[in-house]
């Protein structure tokens, strides 16, 4: 041996088999057991799983090192699982904003009702009697329907009149279909949901405002009444009552009111008619199938929307949060990757010996490519997996807290509760598995590209 | 004696009057006579045809006192029936009979969906808020042109041609321009009748030359011109009784 | 000192594998960053940009009262325009450009339909100079000087008139005193910048266009104001609003958007806590690859003590190394994220469609000085600070042992 090589524990090197049968513990270990206890001449029995069963063990033997490698990886795919569950979760609690809170799942309208300009909206009404709502209610997956009716009108209280923005909702109907709609109303306001009072109204605060506390007088109790042309172009009052304010969810118009569908009818001379309807599903999955079922069952009349048709800056935003966090994803595993290439490196320098001892005896170049791959792919799969686990944890942590993130487009804050899909902790396994591969390629290459002699005189 | 008879004849071929052309102030009185009285109490009709081919046709009991109290109370369709307006000067409201009570409205604008828009040109006062000017209208020989320049800010648009008969001086044809010399509104009137004592013109369609497919028609079944209604009939609590 | 330093390198250099592979690990954190940062400050400023720039100006200015009653589109809290007023405001330092605007409510016929608008009327000569992006989304010609007759609507609007190019149209609004007035427009352009509102209901006109109409000669509800430095906003947002007095209101573009202002803020905690977790990865697999270095040199280590080094000084000579490391990676990072930046920017930038909107613009990454140095003295400390359990361990080494490692 050269005299720069550290000293052995045992005697030089021999084959295995040689060494076996002359009771000493064979050098190099184990593994090479499996290659070579085939009587030369005759290829192994089952060579991949033979090469897997070594890489796995080539990966265990060494566990500082391994362990090492996958600290990064463990790190990386926790924090990239662990985001990707609360943006799953802030996602969900968005959607839910928009699906139960605010337009419904999916939106039923005349034709033309959303592109129209010129015609007032009351002229596109539909009749909403029972017939027509259990048409819809009849295509599946469909649980709740909710009529409403949209339309520009005045709110007077006392002396001041201001225009508004009226959304007439059934409240029975509406707050079953859209349960969160209930959070936006404040206090007394809640008494709307009931449904008891049937004329009693609800409003933004700026409107309340305007309306009330211009004149230093708190109390809702002053003579009210909603005005709006019917739909004859008549001009038409009913008599209100104010019950409380309501928080806006959406920018935009800020002089809102809440009525009662069954007011709005009979001050728009739309009785038994609504111009909007807000459609809820039991499960998001399947809303386009929803939406052409609808559109089916209402034929051509009609127009049917989903929900993120309707509020199209949502789908912009989960565009780009989903785009940023791929590209955070993919430089974290970049990352996390080089530090596996990194190892294997180091890995190859540190065994060239054993390397040049297997082409010595016989192992092919291929295969020790191959070895080296397979050592790859299963720290890769290990760490993917324990950062998996980790990630996964953390979620189910976040999961059982649940979360209250503020936003800054929405007053009330979302309450999210993180989760990630098996499916997308499988991507992220098989990802890391494969990236390791294709990371260490250069280092299986030079390992498969060593000169036997030089590798067992130590490189 | 035949001196006599050639100035008698003389006489009475000079004194035919060669009837004086109307100055222009007398024409804007005749108008202001026949379609803006002082104060009248009257049953109109109106009908806006709406640019989507609808119509809306109300029936309103009308009360007018000076320049600056007017009282609509609506009798037709059976959505508005007993809802009133007033107006006293720049202040308007809208009584609603199911509220039992009037309400303040800032935009004329927004009573009756814009319909009542039209009913600007009912507020007559042309000789106050007008210069005026009569011309020759070679196609249409049998009326004069009155053409009206504003000059009070009160007055609703910048300049008006008003066409009115020469054998009785009665209103047939009105346009309407603003500012920029857009014509705006034209005017037809027709269907003359004698209102107690008071021969003018019956009704009247309006129509907007911005956007042709909107017009509306304005017919007074009754018009009485000798009453001078109290003033608490324009008061806000005489709305509903 | 200088003995350590140079074995640091020279060590550094020695194994080009391992340190190319450390170095680039720190450096492409220290890139991503960069890249990253420079992604989030440019959209920031594009969506600050597109209201800056393309809606709200600077700043604005109105009568006092203007604010309360807006939803009404009033017209009795006019201003002069072109006076001494506008010069008042223009001659605060600071202040690059002033123009009017009018807005204002009134219908929009096509000759046998109307329907109700909201118009815009703005200074087409000085326009473009406090909003110069004021075009996004436009079909056709902006309005230009001398094109008083012209006007561009909102796509929705254009469709449901029938309005083709070129068509004549009559805007129609009641004046100041009350009286209907209307003029000509022709349809220059139509506008789709994926805003209902906006598409259904605005008219944009040129301002002496709407002076007629409203007869508003010589006034305007609204002043816009460019200003040269934005930092300092507030400072001359307050000079204006002393020099003009209690009479007339200024507002920042802050106050008038304050939802972007939240946004643009919510994007900028996001990518220091993305920035934070590439630093954690970079510095575990710097800690990871001088761990590996360690175990593989055991047996230089061991040398090493057998000659006599002091442990002190092999602690010292791999933090030096990690030093060297961090220095070439984050030096290397930094210099090839500026590269990649100018390189973007020399070709025009990114084009990107900005939140709110269907046009696309050009984002120019911008990283700020500030976050580079953060970004770079964050990662060489904890590159070193990462070095220093890995260099603790080669310290603790029993030479003996580390002689006969293999």
């Amino acid at each position: 041996m050269p005299s720069g090589t550290p000293a052995h524990r045992g005697p030089p090197l021999a084959p295995g088999v040689l060494l076996r049968t002359a009771g000493v513990r064979p050098f190099p270990p184990s593994p090479f057991r499996c290659i070579l206890a085939q009587p030369l001449g005759r290829g192994p029995a089952n060579p991949v799983r033979n090469l897997i069963a070594i890489a796995v063990r080539n990966v265990l033997r060494n566990k500082r090192r391994t362990l090492i490698t996958l600290l990064a990886l463990l790190v990386g795919v926790g924090v990239m699982v662990s985001i990707r569950g609360l943006l799953n979760g802030l996602q969900s609690s968005m959607i839910e904003s928009a699906t139960k809170g605010q337009t419904g799942a999916l939106q039923v309208h005349k034709k033309g009702y959303l592109k129209n300009v010129l015609a007032s909206p009351l002229d596109l009404d539909i009749a909403v009697d029972e017939a027509f709502l259990q048409k819809i209610k009849a295509v599946p997956h469909v649980t709740a329907v909710a009529p409403r009716i949209l339309f520009a009108g005045m709110v007077n209280v006392e002396e001041e009149t201001l225009f508004v923005q009226i959304f007439a909702v059934d409240p029975l109907r509406e707050f079953a279909a859209l349960p969160k709609r209930k959070e936006v109303l404040n206090g007394p306001a809640a008494a709307f949901a009931q449904g008891a009072a049937d004329n009693g109204i609800v409003v933004t605060a700026e409107l309340a405002q305007g309306l009330i506390d211009g004149k230093k007088r708190k109390d809702f109790n002053a003579p009210t009444a909603v005005l709006a042309p019917d739909k004859d172009g008549a001009l038409s009052a009913e008599e209100a009552r104010i019950l409380g304010t309501m928080t806006l969810t959406s920018p935009g118009e800020k002089k809102v009111a809440m009525v009662p569908l069954a007011l709005a009818q009979r001050l728009l001379k739309l009785q038994g008619r609504a111009t909007e309807i807000a459609v809820a599903i039991d499960d998001l999955d399947h809303l386009d199938a929803v939406r052409d079922g609808l559109q089916v069952a209402l034929g051509p009349d009609y127009e049917v929307h989903r929900w993120d048709e309707i509020a199209l800056f949502f789908k912009d935003i989960v565009f780009r949060q989903n785009l940023v966090l791929s590209i955070v994803a993919t430089v974290f595993m970049i990352l996390m990757l080089l530090g596996v290439a990194n190892t294997m490196l180091m890995a190859v320098l540190d065994r060239t010996r054993e390397i040049g001892t297997m082409m010595a005896v016989g192992v092919r170049r291929g295969r020790i490519l191959v070895l080296f791959l397979l050592e790859a792919l299963t720290i890769g799969v290990l760490g993917g997996l324990s950062g998996g686990a980790l990630g996964g944890a953390v979620v189910a942590y976040m999961n059982a807290r649940t979360l209250q993130i503020a936003l800054p487009t929405s007053p009330i804050p979302f309450v999210v509760v993180p989760y990630v899909t098996s499916g997308y902790i499988a991507t992220v396994v098989g990802v890391a598995g494969l990236g390791a591969v294709v990371f260490a390629l250069y280092p299986a290459w030079r390992a498969s590209r060593m000169r036997p002699v030089q590798a067992l005189a130590g490189g | 004696m035949r001196l006599p008879l050639l100035l008698t004849a003389a006489g009475v071929l000079l004194a035919i009057p060669a009837v004086a052309d109307p100055t222009a102030e007398e024409l804007m009185k005749k108008y202001d006579q026949l379609m803006g009285p002082e104060n009248f109490e009257s049953v109109a009709r109106m009908t806006a045809h709406r640019d989507d081919g609808s119509t809306r046709a109300y029936k309103m009991l009308v009360l007018k006192k000076g320049d600056d109290k007017l009282r609509l109370t609506f009798q037709e369709p059976a959505a508005v029936v007993g809802q009133e307006m007033l107006r006293q000067g720049d202040n308007f409201w809208v009584y609603m009979p199911n509220l039992k009570r009037a309400i303040r409205l800032a935009n004329r604008e927004s009573f009756q969906g814009g319909d009542f828009n039209n009913a600007d040109v009912l507020r007559v006062k042309y000789q106050a808020d007008y210069t005026g000017s009569v011309v020759a209208d070679p196609a249409r020989a049998d009326a004069w042109l009155l053409e009206l320049k504003a000059k009070t800010t009160n007055a609703s648009y910048d300049k008006i041609k008003l066409w009115m008969r020469k054998a009785d001086l009665q209103p047939v044809l009105g346009e309407y321009y603003t500012a920029s010399g857009k014509l705006l509104r034209k005017a037809e009137f027709s269907e003359y009748k004698n209102f107690g004592g008071l021969t003018r013109p019956g009704k009247i369609v309006m129509r907007n030359m911005l956007a042709t497919a909107r017009y509306s028609e304005m017919k007074w079944d009754t018009l009485n011109t000798n009453i001078n209604p109290p003033p608490t009939k324009f008061l806000l609590d005489d709305l509903g009784k | 000192m200088y003995t350590v330093a140079k074995l640091a390198l020279r060590n550094v250099f020695r194994n080009r594998g391992r340190s190319a592979l450390t170095c680039g690990a720190i450096g492409l954190g220290v890139l991503m960053t960069m890249l990253l940062g420079g992604f989030v400050f440019g959209l920031g400023g594009i969506i600050v940009d597109d209201v800056i720039q393309g809606r709200t100006g600077a700043l604005q200015v109105h009568k006092r009262g203007y604010d309360n009653v807006k939803d009404n589109l009033p017209l009795d809290f006019d201003m002069p325009y072109g006076g001494q007023l506008q010069a008042k405001i223009a001659a605060i330092p600071g202040v690059t450009a002033v123009s009017g605007r009018i807005l204002f409510a009134g219908s929009l016929n096509n000759g046998t339909r109307n329907t109700f608008v909201v118009g815009n009327a703005h200074d087409a000569a000085s326009e473009p100079k406090v909003c110069p992006k004021g075009n996004r989304g436009l079909d056709g010609k902006a309005l230009t000087v001398g094109q008083d007759a012209k006007g561009v609507l909102g796509f929705e609007l254009a469709e449901a008139l029938g309005a083709q190019l070129g068509a004549q149209m009559v805007v129609q609004a009641a004046a100041r005193d009350g009286q209907q007035n209307a003029l000509d427009l022709e349809v220059a352009g139509t506008v789709n910048n994926n805003l209902p509102f906006e598409s259904k209901r605005m008219v944009y006109v040129p301002l002496p266009l709407a002076q007629a109409l409203l007869k508003l000669e010589g006034r305007v509800t609204e002043y816009v104001v460019a200003i040269d430095d934005l930092d300092r906003l507030d400072a001359v947002a307050g000079q204006v609003q002393a020099a003009l007095g209690p009479q007339y209101h200024v507002q920042t573009w802050m106050e008038l958007r304050p939802q972007v202002v939240d946004i643009v803020k919510t994007q900028r905690v996001v990518l220091l806590a993305v920035c934070f977790v590439f630093l954690v990865i970079a510095v575990i697999g710097v800690m990871n690859t001088m761990l590996m270095a360690v175990l593989e040199r055991t047996r230089e280590i061991g040398t090493m003590m057998a000659v006599g080094v002091r442990r002190g000084r092999i602690t010292a000579l791999f933090l030096a190394e990690a030093t060297a490391m961090a220095l070439l990676g984050t030096g290397a990072g930094t210099l090839l994220g500026f590269a990649i930046l100018a390189a973007i920017e020399r070709k025009g930038g990114l084009s990107v469609t900005p939140p709110g909107s269907k046009a696309l613009v050009q984002l120019i990454p911008a990283v700020p000085t500030w976050l580079v140095l953060v970004v770079v003295a964050a990662t060489a400390l904890a590159t070193v600070l990462a070095a220093v359990y890995p260099a603790w361990r080669a310290s603790r080494l029993r030479p003996v042992e580390a002689l006969r490692a293999v």
